[in-house]
């Protein structure tokens, strides 16, 4: 009998989630490139204002596979659990999700504005409305743009748990990224069952989708990218080019505070925001500081502007994720 | 008899010639020369970590620097004295004496600080107080401890204070301080309203170790209803912003929810507090 061919995109539980390995010999050149970050702070920024283009990678086949996963559960009209997505941004599960929830014909539920969200408390809070008359499936697209991390505005994603986890909004769909997942579980600290991600792509998953050739730089790319696709993609672009830099990550600002950090943490929790938004999240950060902040960082390429909304950028998710760390920051488990 | 004695006290100690000497400066300056640079190398090397990591680079300094100086003691001694016990007896005898006497408060620092290395009643990178004085502890030196207050003011205190007086360490060698801000409201507020209120302050800091918990105690004064509000911020350095953010939040947010704060006039704020 013919052994079934691995497949790339596997939908599994977070619990079953693996990251692939980091060889020794990797984890001794990223020591040593930030020892002489440190030595020589100075010596390597050029060409990194530059924002080299990300390679497009296709989600399709992830999206059908999540049929083998959840048909069952759409299927049967007496289930009415929850199926939550988690995943750290530029994986691309939010995409296949997506296409998976077309595909099926949820209905989308429409998050809040989050500017209102911050509004005083006795201003009508959008409503949450998922169930459709037909009593179909809903999908919250992304459940890290349904909160401000401020004093006023947890409310609706408080008002949201309270519920789904009651069973009153009935069987969805809930995409959630990893950071704001770990924030999240502090706010409504209720274990929930059927905790889903797409698995990190091992090396071998890496060729399969041509993003690197050769064993040492497949391997070297895996351990990057944590086997996050988003990532792994926007460092193989540069391989393809034969640059013989490929994997060198965008460096630091050689000036780190606490606000950077700030910055850097609150764009991934909130998967995005608004200068607004910032300064909303961040009041202890002066508006200066914090236009000072995201000009160093975007020059650095850490994070990019895009449709008035700051993100982290695949290519230095790597690095802020490493920063954010050695800061003692709450991390995802990704 | 006195030509016995100095012949005795003469005999506890070798000849020491040219090449003893040359040995014996030898092992003192590379002792010094590794005491010098793991004060220098490991500070910096903290300097660019966070949480635990840095604190256990940091508490390393004291510790390499008694080993290396016992280690250095233990090869300089026998090239001095002849080590049998009864030289060591003799010797240490007369040591004993001459620093009861005359350096007893030194000696009793020095002491202290070995102790102190030991106990680790205090690490570098703890905040502590001693004295009515609360800092960083930055160095440990061989008699004395480096503090440096928040006013970034330097205070040097003894080991000597270690024998018998209080040392309030805040977070004895972890990454996790507590840190309170205190809210005075009217009595009549609603307590409960006040509580979910400054805990959700809490939580939305940037400052903010999401894994240690957050509580909210009120107790009642005179003037009204003391509030403190208890969390831990990811750094210990970051204890006095951190209280400046919830502090500055939790006012607003208070504010946004009408509730009164507590006021009192100058003369009664005078009597209470004499």
């Amino acid at each position: 009998m013919a052994e079934e061919p691995e497949k790339t995109w596997q939908w599994v539980t977070v619990d079953d989630y693996e990251k692939p390995a980091v060889p020794t010999t990797i984890k001794i050149k990223k020591w040593w490139k930030k020892f002489v970050r440190w030595v020589t702070p100075e010596q390597e920024h050029e060409g990194e204002e530059e924002q080299s283009q990300v390679l497009e990678l296709s989600f399709d086949t992830a999206a059908e596979t999540l049929d083998d996963c959840f048909s069952d559960w759409l299927n049967d009209d007496d289930d009415n659990s929850l199926r939550w997505i988690i995943a750290p941004p530029h994986s691309g599960v939010e995409e296949a999700v997506q296409k998976w929830a077309e595909k099926h014909s949820l209905a989308e539920v429409s998050l809040p504005d989050r500017e209102s969200l911050c509004d005083p408390d006795d201003s009508p809070m959008p409503e949450f409305s998922p169930k459709s008359d037909d009593n179909n499936p809903w999908i919250m697209p992304q459940l890290a743009h349904s909160f401000l991390r401020q004093t006023n505005g947890l409310r609706w994603v408080r008002e949201f748990f309270s519920q789904v986890l009651s069973g009153e909004a009935g069987k969805g769909v809930i995409v959630c990224d990893s950071w704001a997942w770990a924030f999240l579980e502090k706010v409504w600290p209720v274990p929930v069952n059927q905790l889903w991600t797409l698995q990190g792509l091992d090396q071998n998953a890496l060729e399969r989708l041509g993003l690197a050739r050769g064993d040492g730089r497949l391997r070297a790319l895996a351990a990057l990218s944590r086997g996050n696709a988003g990532v792994a993609a926007a460092y193989s672009d540069r391989y393809q080019r034969g640059s013989e830099k490929a994997f060198d990550t965008p460096a630091l600002p050689s000036e780190i505070n606490d606000a950077t950090a700030f910055v850097c943490y609150a764009l991934l929790l909130h998967r995005g925001m608004t200068k607004t938004q910032l300064v909303q999240a961040l009041p202890i950060v002066s508006g200066s500081q914090l236009e000072i902040q995201l000009q160093v960082l975007k020059q650095r390429a850490l994070i990019e502007l895009e449709q008035e909304l700051w993100y982290v950028t695949a290519r230095g998710y790597p690095v802020v994720r490493d920063l954010l760390m050695s800061r003692g920051f709450w991390l995802d488990r990704f | 008899m006195e030509t016995g004695s100095v012949k005795d006290v003469a005999g506890l100690f070798k000849s020491l010639d040219g090449f003893a000497i040359f040995e014996i400066a030898v092992i003192f300056a590379l002792a010094l020369a590794v005491v010098w640079l793991t004060q220098r190398v490991l500070p910096w090397v903290a300097a660019h970590l966070h949480g635990k990591r840095r604190l256990y680079i940091l508490a390393m300094v004291p510790m390499i620097r008694i080993v290396v100086l016992v280690i250095a003691l233990v090869m300089i001694i026998p090239r001095i004295i002849e080590p049998t016990l009864q030289n060591m007896v003799a010797t240490l005898g007369a040591a004993g004496l001459a620093i009861g006497f005359a350096l007893k408060d030194y000696v009793s620092s020095l002491i202290a600080g070995v102790v102190a290395i030991h106990e680790m009643p205090y690490r570098p990178g703890d905040w502590i107080e001693v004295d009515g004085s609360y800092g960083e502890v930055t160095h440990i030196g061989m008699r004395t401890v480096e503090l440096v207050t928040n006013d970034d003011t330097v205070i040097w205190v003894p080991h000597l204070k270690l024998w018998d007086n209080l040392i309030h360490n805040a977070n004895n060698g972890g990454p996790s301080l507590m840190c309170i801000a205190e809210f005075y409201t009217q009595p009549e507020a609603d307590a409960y309203q006040i509580r979910d209120a400054l805990e959700e302050v809490a939580l939305t800091s940037p400052y903010l170790q999401l894994g240690k918990p957050i509580a909210v105690t009120a107790a009642e004064q005179p003037w009204g209803t003391k509030y403190r509000l208890k969390a831990y911020p990811i750094d210990p350095r970051q204890q006095f912003q951190f209280i400046t953010d919830m502090t500055a939040r939790g006012k607003k947010r208070l504010m946004e929810l009408d509730v009164r704060f507590a006021k009192i006039e100058s003369d009664e704020a005078y009597q209470l507090t004499h």
